[in-house]
């Protein structure tokens, strides 16, 4: 089917007098210039990529340089550049997304792009302890904000691989016949990332976190949603809870057995479902005792290396998962379920050949 | 009513704005903040009002 690209050239008209840069090109600008000039077989989509991927690479390596300060004042000054920056970048990409010709899809892959690199990036500096230094600001246990954040963005990732995204139209691979896929780009720019902030060997571990923690989460969605791959031997309806919910009370999966309910319950847990993943955390459990008998919380937990046996660790884990977030709360059924990575690959291994 | 602040990761135009007045006023965000308002400017490129202020507060 032929592609829609349009432009919106009003729209621009509009921008560009507002932010009276009609002479200037921006970066991104020189680069599709300069990608036309050389008559590259490049698509805008492709330079655009590349421009976000590099931006966000040197944005990490500058953040390694930030942490390697002592001077807790020339550290402020330092980091507030770095925030700025990815302003720059953002506005760069928003002129661009609506001076050049994009299809809807790549416009909005390339914003998911620079959210995701955000979200990592603010991932891996509140590992580093950077931004507790910010006046202003209380960290408090339980209440982190970070957490929210990094539960998002591994939600986030885990739809890429459930929905096996594919990467926007790209003329070259086009040619080529290559199929690229929304990960191919994102988690090797995360890898990219975690490597320049923090050094080769902690990058490294940090990224595998974060990468296990995905893969594990996309398999169990999986595995809940098949009847014939999990213990219950039913095929849940699978939510991935606010993630408020995931941070607080570490419910990394919501499953909603709908096969024998009646139709005003089946209507107040659908309710609360939308209230609870886009705005109220609490919304699920402030469900009817007759309507908290279909929903079971799951916490996971995935390992890179070792079995998927439960450590005394991971009982202790499962218990207090169970008593003071499910039973306490109401709920009857729940599950700590612990993941093997490899297994988490081959269950989305085989969810992809059906 | 969500216990917690910006318990929606998406904020309204009203709490970009309040953000953006702390800032203004000299206090600084934190990247977790920062993050927020970035993705509200990315999804809402109407906000133009907002987003130079923003920007001359974060220049500041």
């Amino acid at each position: 089917m032929e592609e829609t690209r349009f432009r919106e050239n009003k729209k621009l008209d509009d921008t560009t007098r507002k932010n009276g840069r009609n002479t200037a090109p921006t970066e991104l600008e020189q680069r599709l210039t300069v990608s036309r000039e050389q008559q590259a077989e490049e698509s805008s989509f492709s330079v655009a990529k590349s421009y976000l991927v590099d931006n966000f690479a040197k944005q990490a390596s500058k953040l390694r340089r930030v942490g390697q300060i002592n001077d807790s004042d020339e550290q402020m000054k330092n980091i507030k550049p770095l925030a700025s920056r990815f302003t720059e970048i953002r506005e760069n990409l928003q002129h661009s997304l609506q001076a050049e010709a994009f299809t809807e899809l790549e416009r909005d892959q390339l914003r998911v792009l620079y959210d995701t690199g955000i979200a990592f990036f603010n991932y891996v500096s509140t590992e580093m302890k950077l931004f507790r230094r910010f006046h202003g600001v209380q960290f408090k246990a339980g209440t982190d904000l970070s957490l929210v954040t990094a539960s998002e963005t591994q939600q986030q990732l885990a739809q890429f691989l459930i929905t096996r995204a594919r990467e926007a139209s790209d003329a070259a691979a086009k040619e080529t016949g290559e199929v690229r896929y929304l990960e191919d780009t994102i988690f090797p720019l995360l890898h990219t990332m975690a490597v320049q902030a923090l050094g080769q060997e902690r990058g490294t571990h940090l990224y595998n976190g974060t990468y296990t923690g995905v893969y594990g989460l996309a398999a169990a969605y999986l595995m809940y949603s098949d009847a014939s791959l999990n213990s219950y031997e039913k095929s849940f309806k699978v939510f991935f809870p606010s993630p408020y919910l995931d941070a607080l009370e570490q419910t990394d999966l919501i499953l909603f057995d709908d096969s024998d309910i009646s139709e005003s319950v089946r209507e107040e847990i659908k309710r609360a479902l939308e209230q609870g993943i886009a705005k109220d955390y609490d919304a699920i459990n402030s469900l009817s005792p007759e309507a908290k008998k279909y929903i079971y919380k799951i916490q996971l937990k995935t390992r890179y290396n070792g079995g998927a046996e439960l450590t005394e660790q991971d009982k202790k884990d499962r218990e207090r998962f169970l008593s003071s977030r499910c039973h306490s709360k109401g709920f009857d059924k729940g599950d700590f379920v612990v993941f093997n990575y490899n297994t988490a690959r081959e269950i989305i291994a085989a969810a992809r050949k059906e | 009513m969500p216990a917690l602040p910006h318990a929606v990761l998406r904020l309204a135009s009203a709490e970009a704005a309040q953000m953006i007045e702390r800032l203004e006023r000299g206090e600084t965000l934190d990247m977790n903040e920062v993050q927020l308002l970035e993705r509200f400017f990315l999804e809402n490129d109407e906000e133009q009002g907002l987003a130079a202020r923003y920007k001359a507060a974060q220049s500041a």
